[in-house]
């Protein structure tokens, strides 16, 4: 705090000083005398313009005429030069504002609190992982080890050690990165395949989209008891509304597990959802199905409908429909044939989730 | 530390603003006099002030110092340096500090610039920066600190909006913010002149130059904000009359009308009310663009989201600063008679009825924007008023100024000759009717009452030229004398009158490619897989492939298209992209752009799917621009003739007189 109040009594120097040169190297004038300079100067500015033959001689005479019209006009109304400033005076307006500056600053600031330049964090990370690496939160222990990635660009053990921390600290994206790099280098261990799909997973909010389910693939095929590539599976089954294979998929990761590991907990509420999740989609299929009918019918007799376009497309997609997908894809297409823009319109609008349309 | 410092620094330039405010007033008193000149030397100190302040926050955002809770919440580690450095002005709180520094900078031009202004006069437009200063520093640091801090300090930041890491926006709101804020000079030195009660023809020789300042930087800065647009949005627009588009629009039509009418004043001592009356509305709409921008009130992508709380606070400031500018006016007004007398047909009369025209034009989009917003405060009901409105009410009117400007520009000050003028100028009429029907005809599909208004819409922007080169030509006596005396004379023109041959000359050219861009565009899409192709405005687009690139903080997938005259004569390569950017874990499309002498090939690359037969297909969208490039190249052409006119020698009297000038004159 002393070393602040050190630099901020000599920042406000400094600012001041500019005021005081400023001020210093201006003497007061009297506005006829700046007038007359003015003018004289113009005068002056006129007078080579014409020698150089870029004004004609009557446009000279009249810019002259203006100049000494101002001047007079000048002469009549010039106000006196300003009077002196008091030093004394200046000097203590200065300590007020310096001081009124700073008593603001305790209020607004934080005084003390230090910056904390990224590089300097990182350094300190970096000290703290030689020597307390349990004491060092997933993000930071991520950020040094992403540091050192030059030194292990072949080294899987090391892209996989950084992907779960990136994937602990939220940093899925990365952490699929770095976690696709590990079994680039060593395809072999399911284990490695298994946290790759989970971090695509996670990336995804949840969903495991096609690069995530051959991930599990890869995992399964390496070892079939991996238990993570079990339970994923389990996942995607239910997903899929296969549940059946769901269900023996979930017992098998539940039989790996020893009793009191808590990940048994988790097992069996997926299990119990799954009852649940059969039910949910017999009912919202056969809801889906029922607009779709109407849809269809309305579209049919009334086809300048670019909302109900859209928002057939989506139904086909959610009910896994490619067939009745393709065809109403042609049917917007002739519809709005003479305008692309339409159709592009539409096709944006049907890649809304469903709950989540606008318009 | 030197995030505290730069806190420190602003609240000391708060405490200086404050204090040049009050210097003046307090001069009155006799412990205080001579007090008044102090404004010279704080305006020099709280910009000092500014420009520290603000190098703390670049320094924090280039450092990545995430204990700024400004830079935690715009910044990343892997962003790029030009965009660490954009960063700082990219959100609310840091765009406030620019706008504070650019504010403050204004202030201190105006004691460095202005020798040559009267001491009281000077002093007083000081204190009136002052006020403004105190305000906006005072908003930005007890509402809005960019320095404010968090603790503990998060381990990465949140990046700024992918849509914003962009080298043209990077330099758009700077630019702009030079334009709005360089109205509050023009803004000052009126409150400043009716504190005074005087208000003569020079006083409009040294509003003039700050405004010229500031509607260039203006145009610039509108002009990169819709080049931003056109091709980052990926809409293939460039002007959607969005509202925080028109919100930078006011200002700048506010600022046309002044230039004019100050033209007239300087010249002819006339307009005296009306030119005060525009430059405190230039500015006012400047403070209404900051505040629309920043209250919440609108969705926007150009708006900030942000707290009603300060949108109040904003629309405080807001009312203060211009109720007590108009206030004044209100009462000041009736006394500022104008001695300057004009026949009906004169070049005065032209410029007031540009000006109405301005005005007009200005009020329909003023309406156009506050309408739909006032009637959700009142009703609740929302309503969107879009380009119809905006092409029935702005067009016209626009059309009509249009039409009257040659014609303004070559009538004579006082009494002109009408006929004389209409006759100078028909043959410059009849070629611009001949360019504006040839140049329709090779485009098909457009109705007739489309061609009408698209062959007028031409006809104007020829018409400006011509009329233009018109006058360039009387200027020079071209064709009256030999090459060498017009060649002379040209030389000997002031770059006043340059600048505004080259102004109205790149209106022109602004109006020739809005108008053929708007009714001759052509768009087509199409879902594409590799070898596929697909034709826009004469040319074949083919499909060559997808590519997959890391960039430095995004994830891309690229279209590689070839582009061929149906000939099979190649044009260009293009590569749209679409980037994901895993800090925001958002996906934005890059547009691919072929440029050819005016036209632009405008490709947008949308999401993959399979087509039928299994295949991996995209979604491209290709648009054809014609004459696109002069929507861009117009206003660039205006601000460089703002620029030229800003250089005229005799503009810079009684503003940019250097202290030996003064000496060599006997001061």
């Amino acid at each position: 705090m002393i070393l602040f109040s050190v630099i901020a009594a000599a920042l406000s120097g400094a600012v001041f000083a500019v005021a005081v040169l400023w001020l210093k190297g201006r003497a007061p004038v009297s506005d006829l005398s700046r007038g007359k300079a003015l003018y004289a100067r113009f005068v002056d500015d006129v007078d080579r313009r014409l020698e150089r033959g870029q004004i004609e001689a009557d446009l000279a005479l009249e810019e002259k005429a203006e100049a000494g019209r101002a001047l007079l006009k000048a002469a009549r109304d010039h106000g006196e030069a300003t009077a002196p400033l008091k030093p004394a005076v200046v000097m203590a307006g200065a300590a007020v504002v310096a001081a009124l500056s700073f008593g603001l600053y305790v209020v607004v600031g934080m005084p003390g609190y230090p910056d904390q330049p990224y590089a300097q964090r990182l350094a300190a990370w970096t000290a703290m992982a030689q020597t307390n690496p349990d004491a060092l939160p997933p993000k930071p222990m991520s950020e040094v080890l992403k540091a050192r990635a030059d030194d292990h660009k072949n080294d899987a053990g090391y892209w996989q050690q950084l992907g779960r921390h990136q994937v602990m600290a939220g940093d899925y994206f990365d952490g699929a990165r770095s976690l696709e790099t590990s079994v680039r280098l060593d395809p072999k261990r399911a284990e490695g395949w298994s946290d790759f799909g989970e971090a695509l997973v996670l990336a995804a909010d949840g969903v495991a989209d096609d690069s995530a389910r051959k991930a599990f693939a890869e995992a399964l095929m390496r070892d079939p008891n991996d238990i993570s590539g079990l339970y994923y599976t389990a996942r995607i089954l239910r997903d899929d509304g296969r549940f059946d294979e769901a269900k023996v998929a979930f017992d098998k990761v539940s039989a790996q597990l020893p009793v009191g590991d808590p990940r048994r907990e988790t097992i069996a509420a997926d299990m119990a959802s799954l009852d649940e999740a059969r039910a949910t989609q017999g009912q919202v299929s056969a809801q889906i199905q029922g607009m779709v009918d109407n849809l269809s019918a309305r579209l049919k007799t009334e086809p300048n409908d670019p909302d109900g376009w859209a928002r057939l497309l989506r139904a086909h997609r959610v009910l896994k429909d490619q067939t009745a997908e393709a065809q109403t894809l042609s049917a917007i297409r002739a519809q709005y044939k003479n305008n692309p823009d339409q159709v592009a319109a539409i096709l944006d609008k049907a890649k809304a989730p469903v709950g989540r349309e606008s318009g | 530390m030197i995030a505290e410092l730069g806190t420190f620094c602003l609240t000391l330039a708060f405490v200086l603003s404050v204090a040049q405010a009050l210097v003046v007033p307090a001069s009155k008193l006799k412990l205080f006099a001579g007090f008044a000149r102090l404004s010279e030397g704080l305006s020099l100190s709280a910009a000092v002030a500014a420009v520290l302040s603000f190098a703390a926050l670049l320094y924090a955002f280039l450092a990545s110092d995430f204990s700024v809770a400004n830079v935690a919440a715009n910044s990343h580690t892997s962003k790029p340096l030009l965009y660490k450095i954009s960063g700082a002005w990219g959100s609310h709180e840091g765009s406030m500090l620019l706008w504070c520094l650019i504010l403050l900078s204004f202030s201190a031009m105006v004691t460095l610039l202005g020798a040559g202004l009267p001491d009281s006069l000077k002093h007083k437009v000081l204190a009136v920066q002052g006020v403004l200063g105190a305000m906006f520093t005072g908003f930005t640091l007890f509402s809005s600190n960019p320095l404010a801090r968090v603790y503990p300090a998060p381990f990465e930041g949140k990046s700024l909006n992918p849509m914003l890491q962009d080298p043209a926006l990077a330099f758009h709101p700077p630019l702009l913010y030079l334009g709005y804020v360089g109205f509050s000079v023009v803004f000052s030195f009126a409150v400043a002149a009716l504190i005074e009660g005087r208000i003569d023809r020079a006083w409009a020789r040294y509003v003039r130059p700050w405004t010229l300042l500031a509607w260039s930087f203006l145009t610039v800065g509108i002009t990169l904000g819709s080049f931003w647009a056109y091709y980052e949005l990926g809409w293939g627009g460039w002007w959607f009359w969005d509202p925080v588009e028109n919100a930078s629009l006011m200002p700048w039509l506010a600022g046309t009308a002044l230039l004019h009418a100050a033209i007239v004043m300087e010249k002819r001592d006339a307009l005296k009310a009306w030119t005060v009356f525009l430059a405190l509305l230039a500015f006012t709409f400047s403070m209404m663009g900051a505040f629309l921008v920043r209250s919440g009130v609108l969705t926007s992508v150009h708006a900030f989201a942000v707290d009603p709380q300060r949108g109040i606070l904003l629309l405080i400031i807001l009312f203060v600063t211009s109720g007590l500018g108009f206030t004044l006016y209100a009462l000041r007004s009736r006394a500022l008679g104008s001695s300057g007398v004009f026949a009906p047909v004169s070049r005065e009369s032209a410029l007031v009825v540009n000006n109405l025209l301005l005005f007009a034009a200005l009020s329909s989009v003023c309406l156009g924007t506050l309408y739909p917003l006032l009637m959700e405060a009142t009703t609740g009901k929302t309503i969107s008023v879009g380009e119809p409105y905006y092409l029935l009410t702005f067009g016209p009117i626009m059309g009509a100024a249009l039409l009257l400007a040659p014609l303004a520009i070559l009538l004579s000050w006082k009494r002109a000759d009408l006929k004389g003028v209409v006759q100078r100028l028909a043959a410059a009429f009849g070629v611009s009717v001949v360019c504006a029907v040839v140049a329709t005809l090779g485009v098909k599909g457009i109705d007739v009452g489309g061609r009408i208004v698209f062959i007028l819409g031409l006809l104007l922007g020829f018409w400006l030229i011509f009329g233009s080169f018109k006058m360039l030509a009387d200027r020079v006596g071209l064709f009256k004398g030999t090459v060498t005396e017009s060649r002379r004379r040209f030389m000997g023109l002031a770059l006043g009158t340059h600048g505004m041959i080259l102004a109205h000359i790149g209106l022109g050219v602004f109006v020739l490619g809005a108008t053929f861009e708007g009714h001759a565009r052509l768009s087509t899409a199409a879902s594409l897989s590799a070898g596929k192709s697909l034709t826009v405005g004469g040319y074949e687009v083919i499909f060559d492939g997808i590519r997959r690139y890391d960039g430095p903080n995004f994830l891309a997938e690229a279209a590689d298209l070839t582009l061929r005259r149906k000939s099979g004569q190649p044009v260009c390569d293009a590569a749209p992209e679409r980037r994901f950017y895993p800090a925001s874990r958002q996906t934005m499309s890059e547009v691919a752009i072929c440029f050819t002498p005016l036209n632009d090939l405008y490709f947008v690359l949308g999401e993959s799917s399979l087509n039928a037969a299994g295949q991996p297909q995209w979604q491209v969208r290709a648009l054809y621009n014609p004459w696109v490039r002069l929507i861009f190249a117009g206003p660039l052409l205006m601000a460089l003739g703002g620029i030229l006119s800003l250089l005229d020698r005799r503009l810079r009297l009684g503003v940019a007189t250097s202290s030996k000038a003064l000496k060599e004159g006997g001061a």
